[in-house]
Parts: C-alpha cells; structure tokens; sequence
C-alpha cells in the first residue's frame, strides 16, 4: 500500500441497489455482522459469512481502485495472521507439521526451544483471518456507499445527542481543511530550515507544529460557530421567543465546533506513528498513547467542563469509524470506558488540569484503563485474541507511561496555548 | 431600519473600547460601505449588529442597537439571523452539510421552517445564487467564487431583511469578484438593505448608497485616507543571469488530469514579476513546482543553478511567503521569530539589522499572536528574509490586508528587488500587480497565456 492510500477508503458516489438503502439499514447490517463476527467460531460458518459480506461488497459496486486495496489490506491481514498464530499458537494439543527453527540451532534453537508451525495454529489464524475480513469488508461496504454527513443524519433520528451528533459532523466537514493547514504548517516549517526526513527533524517539527495549528483552529473554529448560529442553529436551551438563556452542563456552538476540531487533530496527530513509530513490537502503545493523550489533555485544558472526556474520545472513536472503519458497536465500550474513567478522575478531584501532577496522574489512569480493557476483556472475548500475561503486563506499562508523557505534554501545550490564545484575543 | 445609539464595545480582556459612541441610522434597502483601515472596528460593528457581539465574543457593550425592531444584544444570534444574516470571508468555513442543496436545507430545517417553505426557499436560492445546475454536486467540488455563493444562499433562504458581508470577498479571485458583484447587485435590485465591509470597495462604487468610515472605533466625518500619497515607483532592476529555468515541464496531481503541459518558462534575476490568474490556474503548483515541493513528471527545473533538487536543499535559497501569516509562526519572540531560520540553518543572523530596518524594533520581545494581521505577515516575512533568499517568492501575501499594510509589504519586496533579489509573486488584487510588477505572467489553467514586460 503507497503511503497516504489508506484514506482512499472513502465515500464513492454512486447510484447502486446499496447506496440507496438508508444509512440506519446500514448500521443494523454493520452490528449484525459485528455480532456474528464474534459468535461464530467454525471456519466455515466464517467462511460463509466472509463470502456473504464480499457479495455485499461487490453489491455495492467498488471501483478498481477500492479492490485493489481491499486486496492488498486482506492478503497482508491473512498472511500476518496466519503466520503468527501458526508460530505463537499457545494452546494444547498442538501439533508441529512444520521446524523453522531446530531445538538445537544455536542460540535461538536453545532459547525457544526451537520454533514449528502448528497445525491447530494455522487453522486458529485461518478462522481468524475470516473473522478480519469480514469486519475489514464490511467496514468499507459501509463507508464507500454511505456520505459522512447521512450517517450522522441517521444517528441523529436515532436519538444520539443532538450536539454530540453536531462535533461529528463538524469534524468530517472540516477535515480535509485542517488537513491542508497542517500540511501548510509544515511547509513554513521547511522552508525555516526544519528537515523532516531526520528522526530529530520529526521531533523538533512535533513541537512547533502544535502551537500554530491549534490556535488557527481556534480561529478558524470561531468564525465557523459564528456561521453556524447565523444559520440558525442553536445548540444551546433556548427559549420559545429567542431569548438566551443560561444554560448549564453544557457546550456552546464554539466550543462544540472547537471539539470537533480537536477529533481531527487526535485522528491526524497518530497517523504519522501508524505509519512509524507505532509499528516498533513491544514499544507500540508507548508511542501511539503520546499523540492521542497530548491533543486530548491540550482539548481538556482549553474547554474544562464536565462532558468533554466524553466528547472527545468518543467523538474521535465515533468519527474514525464513520470515515474509515464501519460503524462496529464493538469498539464503544473500549472508549466509553475511557471516558468514563476520566470523566470520574476529573469529577472526584474537583478540578482539570491545573498541574504536572494531575496531568501525569490522568495519563497514567488513561493507559492502564486503556490497554488492561483491551488486553483482558476485549482482546479475548470479543475478538478471541489471547496474549500472555508478561506481554500484558509490558504493553500496559508502555501504554500508561506514553500516556503520562502525552498528557504531560498535552498540559504544557494547552497553558502555551491558552497564553498564545488570551494574547490574540481568542 | 437600523438605529444604532452610542454603541461602545470593548473586548473581553482588553482596556480600550473598540467602537466608541457610535450613533447610526440606516434606512430599508439602502447600499452601505464600511471603510476603514484593519483595526478600525468594521468588523467589530458588524458583528454587533446581529448580535454576535456580545453573545459569542463575551466583552462590554453598552448603548442601543435597534435592528428591524429587534434588539440584538438580547436575542440570540439564532433568532435574530432571519432579520440579519452574515457572510463571512472564508467560503469553506461556512458550508455545513455535503451538497449544495443540503447546505441551503441546513439553516431553514434550524429555523424550522415547513417542509413547503423550505422547498419554495431552497429553490429560490439556488436560482438568485446561480447555483441550480451545482444543486446536487458535493460543496467540495465547488470553486471558491461558487462556495462564497454557496454561502450566501444558505444566508438567503433565511430570507433575512438585512444581508451584512465581512470582507466576503478576501478569498476570490477576479471571477469570483464578478460573480459576487452581479449577487450583490441582485440583492439591491430586490430592496434588500446591505451592510459591506470591504478593503478594495473600487468596484462597488456604482452600488454605494451611504459610507461610514470608521477610524480608531469612532465614525470618521468624510473618507479615511487610506491611500498611499504616491504610489511608490522604484526603478527597474537590469537582468543578469537566470534565477529559474522551467524546461518543458509536465505535472499534473492525477494521472492523465496534467496542469503543465511542456511549460516553458525562465525567470531572470532581479525580476519583479507577477503571475496572475483565476483560482486552479496554476500558480501555487507552480510555485511549488519551483521551490522543489512537488516533483514535475517530465521536463526540468533549474534555480539559481541547481537541478533535481528538493525543498531541504534549496531552503536559504528561496524564500516563500504564503497568505496566512499564522501558519507561518512559531516562536515566542519577534526576535527569536526572525532568528528561528538562520538558527536551523546554522548561520549568524543580527536580528538587531532585521529589526531597525523593517522599523520592528519596538516588537523584539513581543509574542508575534499579540500584532496586527498586517504586522504579523510582516513579520512572517522578514523572517523568510533573515535567511537572506536570493529567489523570494510571495503567493497571495497581500490577500486579508488592507491597503496601507499591503503597500507597507509589496515596498519591502520592491526594496529588496533594487537590491537584486528576484521576486515572484501571485496577486488577485490587480492593484497590487499595476505597481509593483514589472513582469505579469497571466496563466489561464496551466497555460501562459500572457507574458509581458512593463517599463
């Protein structure tokens, strides 16, 4: 796959039998094979339901283009699959029908005590492989035959929030915008002398980049809200003769729109550690928590009211799956658990982010509530993966400490900007 | 009908009032021009007129404001949009929803509207807007010119008495201007009342009813001057070399959707020259084509006598300077800003010269967010200086400045272009390329359509 092609799996517009089924049809089918996803256990109930879900596919009518990366996604996720759960299978009996490494090779052979595939692996990858291809075709049946801006319409006559429905509407809207701006953000940066293809050039890009995309974002985020309430919209209790009232426990359109700004910042901030630093083995939750925590604590600090965990992180899981992934019911728990945990944390202490302290403290809780969720409960009885304990215990310590240098970041980033903001009058 | 009766507003967390002591009538279906230079408080009042200031921007206002019978600074902006509604400057940050047709829907289903009014508005939006055979693309498709139409028939089919327009015509280009102004004398012809706050009011000048012109928050009795005495005229810089060498180069961001074809171009040194055309012409690719950002599929480029070079290799050789000065800030300082790139690079800069020179020295320890819009692409610029570029290369720099900051910033580049700097720029603003330019190169989609030398 060429860099940057992964965000080719969009919206196509076409007049097909599967595009003109509503966006609410689309949703049931996404939960149904979801739920199936995970009861099903026989390669070939899988197998049917991977062939019934291509055939949905193909319904809806893709373009070369969309194949040809479907292709290359499932032939990497079933070749990476299958090996590996042919290589680490754990489970007894197994049987070795294939030595990659002899017990008596030096070094490796005696340390493992030799590497074999196992058969009862590879049928455990092969079931598994079914199982991700069909959430992986399902997820692009639903986004290339489904606008954005209808699913959100659907979630709303499906009674989610009104507002919350508004941030993830706002953030499909503006993202190929913001996208622009950060690549034009990084452009200056170039042409100030930063070099980019350096593991030191990519970190000083890091640090400067975030001041000046933020506070455009507040700046552009205010005239949008500006625009959306000379539009009519009123997100806020209003009462029947247009007189404001003051309304509680509540965002306003500005900080509404500022939100949905800021899901696009979480979802661009993790793409260049996708692509890198993500993919480092046992270092992974490390450097793909300092991102995600960073523009999250920086979020918190400028709009510190209770509900903004909330919005956040669920907008953020809401959005990707929307764009890129498929509605899957599957993955709400994961992050209403962290915004719960986190809600809960601010809500006991009283207070947001006022200090190092509790920044490093909420990042630690956001890490450990994170991986040991995913690690314990998701992981094996929602998607049948099971991890050893040690490698639970090294991926959840790597995950809470990225967490906390996130969260530490995002705090000193958020007074920065805070300061840049009060400054320019924002 | 509008009666405004000593309006003062200060910001929030600012000491001194931006409008002071306003008083101000306007009568139905009247023409009006806000003029003033930035800071004077055009936008400011206009925001206070349909309400968005106080209820969105917070601060102080005191006196009255009596829009259609409606007082603004009680009623949320919601309710009093259907009275007076706004267009903004940036077309893309006032589209909602994915099609043309959906975004009009959006703010009639807010003011809820029946769905026979809603249909009966839409409809009629579309035609006035000239947007009926776009009623069903997707907003994105749309050019900017045909966005900033977008956006004010969502305004429309609110079927507001009062259309107010803030600087609505920033981003567009020639066309876009045009088609702007045949929208704008529509509404007049309808009797609706119109409130514009322009920098380049030139071309309104046939529509103009009454003019207020605020200077320093206070109505200005007669015009502000914001014209230049003279327009600078500085000598032509005799060529010496070739600055860049565009030879037969093809690029095109799609495959067989190319906008070079065999361009043929060269730029001499110390040439001051424009290249003008309509948005999609052309002129950033090819601006990036020159600075090494982006790769032409044959044919080749040569700057200052390197060829196959990337952005890192020729940075400190060129210099860019694109619209949005915030883009294009990032230290803390004034002086740490303009010494931020020789620092990357590795080289001595006196920030001190820089400072005296382009008369910033009272700024030196100033964060770069607390200056004006102006002030602070002058600062983004004199950085791109520092790093002593001999190619400076300007893409829309002047676009969201008013007319004394763009002379401010056009007479620096010309300054530098008499010392022998080579300097390209891309303008909408035609003013700029008449006084400054002494090469306009006019690219109409990929294709030099014209190359001229002025004396």
């Amino acid at each position: 796959m060429k860099r940057g092609e992964w965000f080719q799996m969009k919206y196509e517009h076409k007049n097909t039998f599967i595009h003109c089924l509503s966006p609410e049809i689309k949703i049931a089918y996404s939960i149904a094979v979801s739920i199936l996803i995970v009861i099903l256990n026989s390669p070939r109930e899988l197998f049917l339901l991977a062939a019934a879900v291509l055939l949905v596919l193909f319904l809806a009518g893709p373009g070369f283009g969309r194949i040809r990366l479907l292709f290359f996604a499932v032939a990497a996720v079933v070749l990476s699959t299958f090996a590996s759960q042919a290589v680490f299978y754990s489970f007894e009996p197994k049987t070795a029908v294939f030595t990659l490494v002899p017990d008596d090779f030096p070094v490796v052979g005696r340390f493992t005590g030799g590497i074999y595939m196992y058969r009862e692996g590879m049928i455990y990858g092969l079931v598994q492989s079914l199982r991700l291809i069909a959430a992986l075709t399902m997820a692009v049946t639903v986004v290339i035959s489904t606008h954005p801006a209808h699913m959100v319409e659907a979630l709303v006559r499906l009674r989610f929030s009104r507002s919350f429905s508004f941030v993830i509407t706002m953030s499909i809207r503006f993202l190929p915008f913001m996208f622009e701006q950060s690549k034009r953000i990084v452009l200056a940066l170039r042409m100030r002398g930063i070099k980019t293809r350096s593991i030191n050039g990519a970190f000083r890009m890091i640090r400067f980049i975030f001041i000046p995309l933020v506070v455009n974002s507040l700046r552009q985020a205010k005239i949008a809200a500006f625009a959306a309430e000379t539009r009519g919209i009123a997100l806020d209790k209003n009462s029947p003769d247009g007189r404001r009232k003051n309304s509680f426990f509540d965002f306003n359109t500005f900080e509404l729109i500022t939100i949905s700004f800021f899901i696009i910042l979480m979802y661009v901030s993790i793409v260049p550690f996708k692509m890198g630093l993500g993919r480092i083995p046992f270092f992974h939750t490390f450097f793909f928590s300092i991102p995600i925590t960073c523009v999250l604590f920086i979020g918190i600090g400028l709009i510190p009211k209770p509900g903004i965990v909330f919005f956040m992180v669920c907008g953020h899981r809401l959005f990707i799956q929307i764009m890129l992934t498929g509605i899957n019911p599957l993955w709400w728990p994961y992050a209403l658990i962290e915004a719960t945990s986190l809600e809960l944390f601010f809500l006991l202490r009283g207070r947001f982010l006022d200090s190092y302290g509790a920044a490093f403290s909420a990042g630690v809780l956001r890490g450990s509530v994170v991986y040991l969720y995913f690690y314990l409960v998701s992981a094996p009885y929602i998607w049948h993966q099971f991890y050893a304990p040690w490698y639970i215990g090294i991926q959840t310590f790597w995950g809470a400490a990225g967490s906390a240098v996130g969260g530490m970041a995002g705090y000193r980033f958020g007074l920065l900007i805070r300061k840049t903001c009060a400054r320019s009058g924002l | 009908m509008i009666k405004v009766r000593r309006l003062t507003y200060t910001y929030p967390y600012t000491e001194f009032p931006v409008l002071k002591d306003i008083d101000l009538d306007i009568n139905d279906g009247e023409f009006v021009l806000v003029e003033g230079r930035s800071g004077a408080g055009k936008s400011t009042l206009l925001y206070c007129l349909n309400g968005i200031i106080p209820h969105l921007y917070g601060g102080k206002l005191t006196g009255e404001i009596n829009v259609n019978g409606l007082d603004p600074t009680v009623l949320t902006v919601s309710r009093v949009a259907s009275t007076a509604g706004i267009v903004f400057q940036n077309p893309d940050l006032q589209i909602f929803m994915p099609t043309v047709r959906e975004d009009i829907v959006f703010g009639c289903k807010n003011a809820g509207l029946p769905e026979s009014t809603v249909s009966v508005r839409v409809h009629e939006a579309l035609i006035r807007m000239g947007l009926v055979p776009f009623a069903d693309k997707p907003a994105d498709e749309l050019s900017n010119g045909q966005k900033q139409r977008l956006a004010i028939a969502g305004v429309y089919a609110l079927a507001p008495d009062i259309f107010l327009f803030d600087e609505s015509t920033t981003d567009l280009d020639e066309k876009g201007k045009k088609e702007f102004l045949i929208i704008l004398e529509r509404l007049k012809s309808e009797g609706a009342t119109v409130i514009i706050s322009e920098h380049e009011p030139g071309y309104l000048e046939h529509l103009i009813d009454k003019k207020i012109s605020l200077k320093d928050g206070v109505i200005f009795p007669g015009e502000v001057e914001i014209l230049p005495a003279e327009m600078p005229r500085h000598p032509p810089v005799f060529s010496s070399g070739t600055a860049v060498r565009i030879k037969n180069v093809s690029f095109g961001y799609r495959r067989r959707q190319e906008i070079f074809t065999g361009l043929n171009l060269d730029f001499r040194k110390g040439e001051f020259t424009a290249v003008v055309g309509d948005n999609g012409s052309g002129k950033t690719t090819l601006f990036k084509l020159i600075l090494g950002i982006l790769r032409a599929g044959k044919g080749e480029i040569e700057l200052e006598g390197a060829v196959r070079y990337t952005l890192d290799d020729i940075c400190g050789k060129a210099g860019f300077l694109f619209q949005n000065p915030d883009e294009q800030l990032f230290a803390a300082t004034v002086e740490d800003e303009i010494a931020f790139g020789p620092r990357q690079l590795g080289v001595q800069c006196d920030t001190e010269v820089y400072l005296e020179a382009y008369g910033m020295i009272q700024y030196r320890g100033v964060h770069p967010s607390q200056l004006s819009c102006g002030e602070r692409q002058r600062v983004a610029f004199i950085s791109i200086l520092a790093m002593c570029p001999e190619i400076i290369i300007l893409d829309e720099p002047t676009t969201g400045l008013d007319r004394a900051n763009w002379v401010r910033l056009m007479d620096t580049a010309a300054a530098l272009n008499s010392q022998g700097k080579t300097v390209i720029f891309s303008s909408h603003n035609m003013n700029v390329v008449e006084m400054y330019a002494r090469r306009v190169i006019r690219l109409e989609a990929g294709r030099v359509v014209s190359d001229e030398i002025r004396a």
